[in-house]
């Protein structure tokens, strides 16, 4: 397992599903890649399979260096790499039929003078995580303010009923917890909800167009149904009843080879298709 | 061909001709296919829309954005050149170094951390350079010789990227590739004339070729280029670029032309863009 720990001791679900799996005779072992010091030109995989906790970017480029040296990573690099990147992940998203605000790139703002006069819009730098660094913005001044020297995409603001849907996906296993935003509000326990059909269509096809098996999103509840606001792979679980035993089966099953995972792309058919880029 | 190839590139930063990529998209254009160059950092990028709508991809920039866009058209099935896993591991100089030296090419010692206290042990064994992981052409890039050189240095939050240093025996050898020509061009460094930022043309040894071989293979990439510096006559690969300027290479437009164009044939028949390879 490649974990970061924030704060620096580890959660009681990840130990509960390190404590499972080596019940069931597998060595498991964790390792936070920012406190030693690596030799990329040396690493050899040395485990069956690595398990992708960490969000950082040196954990992240680690697991590429592993993919490339042919290790089994849960989830896959690539398909990591592409819930961390918002501009490639809106795309994907969008393709796969999962509801997502509309989308651009920061560029130039007055590009945007149209788009904001007619509805508020949010900035958020695409590589961001866990809601920082996101403004609301309702005219293209505020847009051209909230600028940043890091590439930024601009979103369609969707209002919702003041609290965050956080899914929570084990295979095809999902689970739905309610919790007010706010900037800290990854790590207070939510309430769980009940799972709305067209939630876990949401989810379900997320999970599929990523090739993710062990995955979060961020929804809001617009009154035009769910809207998926963020992805991200190996969430907390936070509000989750028997997490653990869910996620352990589930890398018992992916170790095992029992359940592959594809590449992230769009679906079939839905390619080559004439537009504006 | 009974259609017309359609061929885009992507550019880094603002709209305006380029000397050298106008050129390759008018040979281009000469050869029958349709060219568009397009300037994602300066237009209205809707991202949740990317439709693939050229045969082929040309990935010139390497900016965030330009990089990203080639994702999302990567995912949407576009053929790209470099593909976008090459060029985004190009950018990585993590997975870069690890997937060269695996590879076989000569790449210096490399290990990576986010806490700098792990550095001044690496001193033991030589002085070391510490580059900015997803830096390029030397920005950022700075030799400790001495414990005490850590006293004047901070470091940016984040993973830091640190290699042997060789100090180089006097010049910097640019090595460039283009499908199958390999050149080189010769540079004092640190330059301090404009003739010898332009350095000199030179036709690369065995040993050179070889390596270069090496570093295509490794990262699957037709068109790249990578720096070697000799150290006591021992070579050591220590950057590599994606898609470079090309600075100084002759007949780059046409060797660029040329090779661009059989990607966008292999395309165009179903074939990987990259020949021989299964991504």
């Amino acid at each position: 397992m490649i974990v970061r720990r924030v704060p620096p001791v580890p959660s009681p679900v990840l130990l509960e599903v390190y404590d499972i799996l080596s019940r069931r005779g597998y060595e498991v072992e964790d390792a936070i890649a920012e406190e030693v010091l690596q030799r990329p030109d040396r690493l050899e995989p040395e485990h069956d399979l690595y398990v992708l906790k960490s969000h950082t970017e040196l954990s992240l480029s680690l697991a590429g260096v592993l993919e490339a040296q042919g290790a089994r990573i849960l989830n896959p690099y690539p398909n990591c790499a592409a819930t961390q990147n918002k501009f490639i992940a809106s795309r994907i998203l969008r393709a796969a039929g999962v509801p997502v605000p509309d989308t651009w790139a920061m560029t130039e703002p007055a590009l945007l003078a149209d788009e904001v006069a007619s509805r508020p819009l949010l900035v958020k730098p695409y590589m961001g995580h866990r809601g920082a660094g996101i403004r609301i913005v309702h005219d293209v001044d505020a847009l051209a303010d909230a600028r940043a020297d890091y590439p930024q995409l601009v979103q369609e603001f969707i209002p919702g009923p003041g609290e965050d849907l956080k899914v929570y996906v084990v295979g095809d296993q999902v689970f739905a917890v309610s919790k007010p935003f706010s900037e800290t509000s990854f790590s207070v326990p939510g309430r769980p909800v009940p799972v709305e059909p067209e939630v876990r269509d949401a989810a379900l096809r997320t999970g599929a167009a990523f090739g993710l098996g062990l995955y979060g999103l961020d929804m809001i509840e617009s009154s035009d149904g769910p809207v998926v606001v963020d992805v991200n792979y190996f969430p907390g679980y936070k509000g989750v009843p028997d997490a653990a035993a869910m996620i352990a089966d589930y890398i018992d099953a992916y170790a095992q080879g029992l359940i592959t995972l594809g590449e992230p792309s769009v679906a079939a058919g839905q390619g080559r298709v004439a537009g504006p880029i | 061909m009974t259609e017309t190839t359609k061929i885009a590139f992507l550019m880094q930063g603002p709209a305006g001709p380029h000397v050298l990529w106008s050129d390759v998209g008018r040979r281009l254009a000469e050869g029958g296919a349709e060219v568009d160059f397009l300037f994602p950092d300066v237009a209205l990028n809707d991202l949740s829309h990317v439709h693939v709508e050229h045969d082929l991809y040309v990935l010139k920039s390497g900016s965030a954005l330009g990089l990203s866009l080639a994702g999302a058209l990567h995912a949407a099935g576009a053929a790209i050149l470099n593909p976008y896993p090459v060029a985004a591991m190009c950018r990585d100089k993590i997975v870069t170094s690890a997937v060269l030296a695996r590879g076989g090419a000569p790449t210096p010692e490399t290990w990576v951390t986010e806490d700098p206290q792990q550095l001044p042990a690496l001193l033991d064994g030589g002085p070391i350079v510490v580059k900015p992981f997803r830096g390029s052409r030397g920005v950022g890039v700075q030799v400790i010789r001495e414990p005490s050189d850590f006293d004047e240095l901070e470091f940016d939050p984040g993973p830091l990227f640190v290699q042997r240093y060789h100090p180089p025996d006097g010049l910097d050898y640019k090595m460039y590739v283009i499908g199958e020509r390999v050149c080189g061009v010769r540079r004092i460094w640190p330059a301090r004339t404009y003739e010898e930022k332009l350095g000199e043309v030179f036709e690369p040894d065995e040993e050179l070729t070889a390596i270069a071989r090496a570093c295509a293979a490794a990262i699957g990439a037709d068109i790249f280029g990578f720096d070697v510096v000799f150290s006591d006559g021992r070579p050591f690969v220590v950057d590599l670029s994606g898609f470079p300027g090309f600075k100084g290479v002759p007949d780059a437009a046409a060797l660029l032309a040329a090779e661009i164009e059989a990607a966008a044939r292999r395309v165009t028949r179903g074939e990987p863009v990259i020949a021989g390879a299964a991504r």
